[in-house]
């Protein structure tokens, strides 16, 4: 896996890894292409289809949430060109990801859900915090 | 045969939280998408079904046959249906399924394509379908979320 693609209402994932390459510095493999408003499923599909065809399908999609056309057209390229898709997008998943395009490594897609997947809890909670 | 408590006209279908809430909204419980195409792509009707809030059953019909399997339904079936274009309602409409209202929530860009209500366009032909629909008694409205003061095509007409 060599190429990150965020698919968000709107496009805040460019945002998001902004505040990730604070963290980690800049990276030069992630790419999004957000849900306008006025777009149609088709004229995103074909974007994001497009992107695929130039840059190649050694990709992870990492998309908003499940449910939306953004996960409907990721999940029609993952049937068609065989790229795992993950819904869910937060810092930690996108940290998690970057991680493993920079270390080349082997931790799996499951791998990267399942530890970002824990990223979600109630902070205040769990210092005590009764709140 | 079950009532059709809401007839959407949105080209993105099921698209996570804005149908969850027009069915609330509207207390549908089960959703039919006629869509030709979409009969034979299990895989999408799928994705489209696991779009929808949790146990709500998803159909899908094709043009032909949409008004007879709607009949069909049980009786105690509220289904919000939904189209991806107003030619296919209006080919569906025009076959003889019975509507008293529709809304239109999303459309389809292109060229010659004027902007109508918020994001929503309309062109000469899907005006003119709209027209025919309004002018045989169909209340037509503009709308994308509950949260929204529908548009009311009569306002469209004023001005296209």
């Amino acid at each position: 896996m060599n190429r990150i693609l965020l698919l968000t209402h709107f496009g805040w994932g460019s945002t998001l890894l902004k505040g990730v390459e604070m963290i980690i510095g800049n990276v030069d493999f992630v790419d999004e292409i957000a849900l306008k408003p006025a777009m149609t499923s088709d004229e995103y599909s074909s974007q994001v289809e497009s992107f695929i065809e130039d840059n190649g399908k050694d990709l992870l999609i990492i998309v908003d949430m499940f449910g939306g056309t953004p996960n409907t057209v990721a999940l029609l390229m993952a049937r068609k060109y065989g790229i795992p898709v993950v819904c869910g997008l937060n810092a930690p998943l996108l940290l998690g990801a970057c991680s493993m395009v920079i270390n080349n490594s082997e931790v799996s897609v499951d791998e990267l859900v399942n530890e970002a997947g824990s990223s979600i809890f109630n902070s205040s909670k769990k210092m005590g915090l009764n709140i | 045969m079950g009532k059709i408590v809401l007839c959407r006209v949105d080209s993105r279908l099921v698209h996570g939280q804005v149908v969850t809430k027009w069915v609330n909204q509207v207390g549908a419980n089960k959703i039919v998408i006629i869509k030709d195409d979409l009969v034979n792509d299990p895989f999408l009707l799928s994705i489209y079904e696991m779009s929808a809030p949790p146990g709500m059953k998803v159909l899908c019909f094709d043009e032909s046959s949409a008004k007879d399997k709607i009949d069909e339904l049980s009786n105690d079936s509220k289904v919000l249906l939904l189209f991806a274009d107003v030619a296919s309602l209006k080919r569906v409409y025009d076959l003889g399924l019975e509507l008293k209202n529709v809304q239109i929530g999303g459309l389809g860009g292109g060229p010659d394509r004027k902007p109508i209500y918020k994001n929503i366009t309309l062109d000469d032909e899907d005006f003119n379908y709209l027209k025919s629909m309004h002018d045989a008694g169909v209340v037509i409205e503009f709308q994308i979320i509950p949260e929204d003061k529908p548009y009311e095509f009569e306002e469209v007409i004023k001005k296209f």
